[in-house]
């Protein structure tokens, strides 16, 4: 079984943002492959691991995103700096003075420009300095269209996980965890490990395409409610268990499933809490959709700090979402 | 020999409780309205409620009626000293909320109350603006231990209103946004009873479309219809409302015109409209119609739609009104299309200029 | 190709009222064509076998429609409330004339005259529905002559040739990637190929789905208008791209990060038989490539885009010999899928 701490910290450290996620997928594909009945890389580069299951059951799709949130660069100007815009949702005020990657290692700082004020900070007010004196120095290094990525570490505080990207490569592990774990599956299983969710749930939409599942089942993260001052009502917090969601901004999750969700975990005495988000999306929300339609769910890790340098979520959360997800795909299902 | 009570109906679909996602036993008690009615009913994986009205002939074409059965409503997110905190699900008014009544959707279901802060204890300048959601909670009269044993995360809520008939025709409830609509589309089958169909008739009670018409292109695909029209309610006229954007009772039933709609479907409505002396107005839509339609066109490879509306005040509010008679004119209408819209394309000439393959796939 | 563009910009085109457009490009090339047809939403499809056939099935797409206005009603008076179809910045058509539906029935943006504008009220931009249009109706029975509700409107901009090379027309965005299109059936290599000529692209890339849907290309490519940026003024991070430099080839937008393969192949074709391209250097705006890429089980998109500036408004500017490079591009890139290779 992989150990959940060193995968995690292999996985965020990948520089895979939305559109480059070979590099990310080859990782994953390594660890799936002695677990895999099929594997497949789709033309939007979604990594699909089949594990077939016995006649008669349910086709589900279970997908977690293996895309980050980045950096693209758009123009180098005449003393070096480089200007970009953003792969997914980025916030202005998050960025400054955060370290960043490029995918051949070269390093950088993010800044804005000297006279931009911080409370209308624009994208476009800032630029990532890699020190170089001139265009040219920096062309040596990087040119338009490379991507960056946030340069933080992933570590370990007692039951709390620090990283970069636990959006969504601890959704990742989570499948792993599932996928090792899953002996003999009543149900024919597709993980999706997914691309381009950051940009508004693009891989899986064509995945599911692809596949016509009858259930679909995301693994995301989602906001909590336990920081200091919340702005939102939402009550979800780390530690208290996986998140099954009820609804967010591109989703309701069928009922049935909900309560299924539900059920699994009480009989089996997996922690668990329900969560809303206000807005937000996730993949289940495209598998919901597609073709004659899918019952969707989505069963989430509560993360604090998403998008930012440092996400932060609780390893006890992670392993209740792999053990209620094993439980639920490869049992028999009635809706 | 079924014969439908308009206002028995329309009082029935406004009293359940089926906000979007949630619109499973709204669905069902739809499935069973249109029994008498329908060759074929089901259920799909996303609550869409279908009913096919066959036709003997073989190489009929498919028209699919869509009218909304979900309604707006609100989501419990945080149980607070006993209170409940919420958020909105569907585009709600924010303004009707103080003091309003709501139910909580637990089994069995629960009364509650959004609360207002009493004008004592606010200044002139609060009393001006409306509260924001987050700042509101609804009360059940619980304690937080209570509370927490009978509400989950999660659970939705709807307005509590219980409809009834205005002077006459006017008839005003909760959801008539767009079960009102639902109805018209009974109305339309039992005016079709007994009349031989030219052409497939397919009625959907589509779920989710206050979040994003998000049901109805899953039940048009499934169906892959050649016609689809979307009846929804569209803006009544009231006194503050600008005259040039509402539409007004007995003004004529609104046929949608620009680019999310057939012209040439729309222009079959018009002429029948004409023909049959009910009375229509054009309805210009310069983007997203904001309905079924929206998703319906671009289905697989393409559908011909158009929006037949229903004036209705006070949208997304709980005092949603309507008029009778422009109910029956659309009913009318829509019978009128299905009983005529073979005779627009049948008499269609071979498409000789061009060596057509309809598709490639 | 400077006058199938000029002529390709004279045709109404706004969104769903596409058939002037269609119309004429369907005569031009029905003759070339071994399959074509109009679906139900009005995209034209055509398919033009070539001697040789790609491996992967490919499809250029261009959309036919512009962005225009709408007539949503009359008043009492005689003037025409409007909505604007497709994105249009209300500044640029305040005071502008537009010709109205088929019959090109004259009218102009009005707004009350300057001198009778508080200091304040100049200072914010009128909304479209505080706008109206005035054809010279003396009253609402008088413009219901000439005028119906629904009717059409496009600016009243003709083709110029002007200053060194360039091009002043409404629409340039995108008659300029159907004008390619026309070209490359007409007179382009003789490999197997798809056309898509898609409406409502403006409102959405709408007509993009069911055509590509349709077709079910392996490798698309959309030739489009991009919007340049580069005017005094502009920090150079922002200036995007300009007319001029060449054809432009986008490695993302807010619709499509497109795909890496087919847009290095695009610029190694481009460096191999010396046409000039350039980066879009800015992510904004969107094309059909979007709709196409999550149609299906997928497709590879790439783009191919001429730099306008002022596009979506009454006067677009594009460069002449741009129109030259994205023609020889989209040209050689079929050749490249065929695996012809240039001496």
């Amino acid at each position: 079984m992989l150990d959940l701490f060193e995968t995690i910290k292999k996985l965020a450290a990948i520089h895979s943002p939305s559109g480059s996620e070979t590099a990310v997928a080859e990782a994953i594909a390594d660890i799936a492959a002695p677990y895999a009945d099929e594997i497949t890389r789709d033309t939007l580069g979604n990594l699909i691991i089949r594990r077939k299951g016995a006649e008669g059951g349910k086709k589900i799709m279970i997908s977690a995103h293996m895309d980050s949130i980045g950096m693209i660069v758009t123009h180098i100007d005449d003393k070096g700096f480089l200007r970009f815009s953003n792969i997914g949702g980025l916030t202005p005020a998050v960025l400054l003075n955060v370290p960043v990657k490029f995918a051949d290692g070269t390093r950088g700082v993010i800044s804005k420009d000297g006279k931009a004020e911080l409370k209308d900070l624009k994208l476009h007010h800032l630029y990532i300095d890699i020190g170089a004196k001139s265009r040219e120095e920096a062309q040596r290094y990087v040119k338009v269209s490379d991507t960056a990525v946030y340069a933080t570490e992933t570590y370990r505080a007692g039951d709390t996980i620090v990283s970069p990207y636990l959006d969504d490569r601890i959704a990742c592990v989570v499948l792993l965890m599932a996928l090792q774990s899953i002996k003999e599956t009543k149900n024919d299983l597709y993980f999706v490990f997914s691309a381009q969710e950051e940009l508004g749930l693009r891989g899986a939409r064509t995945a599911a395409f692809q596949i016509e599942p009858d259930i679909g089942i995301a693994v995301d993260v989602t906001g909590t409610g336990d920081t200091p001052e919340p702005k939102s009502h939402m009550d979800c917090a780390l530690g208290k268990g996986a998140a099954i969601k009820i609804m967010d901004g591109s989703l309701v999750c069928s009922p049935a499933m909900v309560k299924a969700f539900e059920n699994t975990a009480k009989q089996n005495d997996i922690p668990y809490q329900f969560e809303v988000l206000e807005q937000g999306g996730t993949d289940a929300g495209a598998i919901q959709l597609t073709k004659r339609g899918a019952h969707s769910a989505a069963i989430s890790i509560p993360t604090r700090y998403v998008h930012t340098p440092q996400e932060m979520c609780s390893e006890q959360d992670v392993k209740s979402a792999a053990a209620l997800l094993t439980l639920f795909a490869a049992n028999e299902i009635s809706l | 020999m079924v014969e439908l009570d308009i206002v028995k109906t329309l009082s029935e679909l406004s009293g359940m409780s089926g906000p979007s996602g949630f619109e499973h036993n709204v669905a069902e008690h739809a499935a069973e309205l249109m029994r008498p009615f329908a060759d074929e009913v089901r259920i799909d994986r996303l609550n869409n409620v279908i009913g096919i009205r066959r036709s003997k002939r073989q190489d009929a074409k498919k028209l699919l009626l869509s009218a909304h059965l979900d309604e707006i409503g609100f989501m419990v997110t945080k149980i607070e000293d006993g209170f409940l905190r919420f958020r909105t699900v569907g585009g709600i008014d924010e303004r009707v909320l103080p003091a309003r009544e709501v139910t909580v959707l637990t089994d069995p279901p629960i009364f509650g109350v959004i609360g207002a802060l009493p004008p004592h204890l606010q200044t002139k300048e609060e009393m001006e603006v409306p509260l924001p959601v987050d700042k509101l909670s609804i009360d059940i009269g619980l304690t937080q231990e209570e509370a927490e044993k009978l509400v989950k995360i999660g659970t939705p809520v709807v307005f509590r209103e219980k409809a009834l008939m205005l002077r006459e025709p006017y008839f005003s409830g909760k959801a008539m946004d767009d079960r009102a609509c639902f109805a018209i589309l009974l109305r339309t089958l039992e005016l079709l009873k007994d009349k031989e169909l030219e052409v497939e008739l397919i009625i959907q009670g589509s779920s989710q479309e206050e979040l994003g018409a998000r049901g109805a292109g899953v039940g048009a695909y499934a169906m892959m219809p050649d016609f689809a029209v979307a009846v929804d309610v569209t803006h009544g006229q009231t006194p503050d409302a600008p005259k040039d954007r509402t539409f007004k009772r007995g003004g004529g039933v609104p046929i949608s015109l620009g680019p999310n709609t057939n012209r040439r479907l729309a222009k079959t409505l018009i002429k029948l409209a004409k023909a049959n002396e009910i009375n229509w107005q054009p309805e210009v839509m310069e983007g997203n119609t904001g309905t079924d339609a929206w998703p319906m066109q671009v289905v697989q490879k393409g559908v011909a739609t158009v929006v037949v509306s229903l004036p209705l005040r006070y949208m997304h509010t709980a005092a949603e009104t309507i008029n009778l008679e422009d109910f029956e004119s659309a009913a009318k209408l829509l019978a009128e299309l299905a009983l005529n819209l073979h005779k627009e394309f049948d008499a269609e000439p071979e498409a000789s200029e061009y060596v057509s393959e309809g598709g490639a796939i | 190709m400077l006058e199938l563009v000029k002529k390709l910009c004279m045709l109404d085109g706004v969104s769903s009222f596409e058939d002037q457009v269609r119309d004429y490009i369907r005569k031009r090339v029905a003759p070339y064509a071994d399959e074509i047809y109009e679906d139900v939403m009005g995209n034209l499809i055509v398919h033009k076998k070539g001697g040789i056939k790609p491996v992967e099935r490919i499809m250029f797409a261009a959309h036919m429609d512009e962005v225009g206005l709408i007539i949503k009603s009359i008043t009492d008076e005689g003037y025409l409330r409007f909505g604007t179809v497709g994105g249009i910045d209300t500044r640029v058509i305040i005071g502008k004339r537009v010709l109205i539906g088929e019959k090109h029935v004259p009218g102009v943006i009005g707004i009350k005259a300057v001198h009778l504008v508080g200091k304040e009220e100049r200072k914010s931009v009128p909304k479209i529905t505080d706008m109206y249009i005035d054809i010279g109706a003396k009253d609402k029975e008088d413009a219901q002559k000439v005028i119906e509700i629904g009717d059409y409107a496009i600016f009243d901009s003709d083709p110029v040739e002007f200053g060194d090379g360039f091009l002043k027309a409404r629409a340039i965005d995108d008659r300029i990637g159907c004008a390619v299109m026309i070209r490359l059936i007409e007179q382009g290599p003789d490999i197997d190929a798809w056309y898509a000529f898609t409406v409502q692209e403006e409102v959405g890339t709408r007509g993009s789905g069911p055509a590509a849907f349709a077709v079910g290309p392996g490798i698309a490519i959309i030739l489009e208008g991009t919007t340049a940026g580069d005017m005094p003024g502009t920090e150079p991070h922002r200036k995007v791209c300009s007319p001029g430099k060449g054809a432009v080839l986008p490695f993302m937008d807010n619709s499509a990060i497109y795909d890496r393969g087919v847009h290095s192949l695009l610029v190694k074709v481009a460096e191999d038989n010396g046409i000039m391209w350039q980066n879009k250097e800015y992510v904004s705006g969107g094309t059909d490539a979007g709709t196409v890429q999550r149609t299906l089980a997928g497709v590879k998109v790439g783009a191919i885009s001429a730099a306008v500036r002022y596009i979506h408004s009454p006067s677009c500017v594009a460069s002449i010999k741009d129109f030259e490079a994205i023609y020889n591009l989209a040209s050689e890139f079929l050749k490249a899928c065929g695996g012809i290779k240039n001496a």
